[in-house]
């Protein structure tokens, strides 16, 4: 997958699905289907 | 991570669930939220898919990592806010905070280059003080 422009506020974000850490598998569009997420995007453990 | 986890219930209060994300693996990633107690989700995007789509891939590092970003998406999966954390500290959970309960991004950053009235102010007030320079 090459590189996309960073959604900006107004837009809307590109849905994904990723397993979380206890391999349950989460989907954007699903996640906020409850209300607002605050998603945050971290550099990791090493 | 630490302090969303401290700030998780505030952010609650305000409408918003937190969720993280980063490449690491489960193996990783979940003894991090158990020893950190992390009350949200982590999601493992282990092929930088995810990463990659939202042009926040960081080739450069650790084969592969996050650029450090936070978002605030709604209901209808728009961004409502967001701080790319690039080069700077990440963004306060205070600011997010403010966002979700004020409805308005954080102020933009103070003026590096002070304006010819405060600069006139603060010489006076230098002058005021017998010109001297303050100690400590």
């Amino acid at each position: 997958m090459t590189e996309q422009p960073t959604p900006a506020p107004g837009q809307t974000a590109p849905d994904f699905a990723l397993p979380d850490s206890t391999g349950e598998v989460r989907r954007l569009s699903e996640l906020v289907r409850s209300g607002p997420r605050v998603l945050i995007f971290y550099r990791g453990h090493w | 991570m630490a302090e969303y986890r401290d700030s998780a219930e505030a952010l609650r209060s305000a409408g918003a669930e937190v969720v993280a994300l980063a490449v690491d693996d489960a193996v990783r990633s979940e003894p991090v939220r158990r020893e950190l107690g992390l009350p949200f989700p982590i999601l493992c995007d282990t092929r930088r898919d995810v990463v990659r789509a939202w042009g926040l891939f960081n080739p450069a590092e650790h084969g592969g990592i996050a650029f450090p970003a936070v978002f605030v998406i709604d209901r209808e999966r728009v961004v409502r806010w967001r701080s790319l954390d690039r080069t700077a500290a990440r963004v306060s959970t205070g600011a997010v905070l403010r966002f979700l309960l004020e409805g308005r991004p954080p102020p933009p950053p103070r003026r590096v280059i002070p304006r010819l009235g405060d600069f006139v102010r603060a010489l006076r007030n230098w002058i005021g003080r017998g010109g001297t320079t303050p100690v400590g």
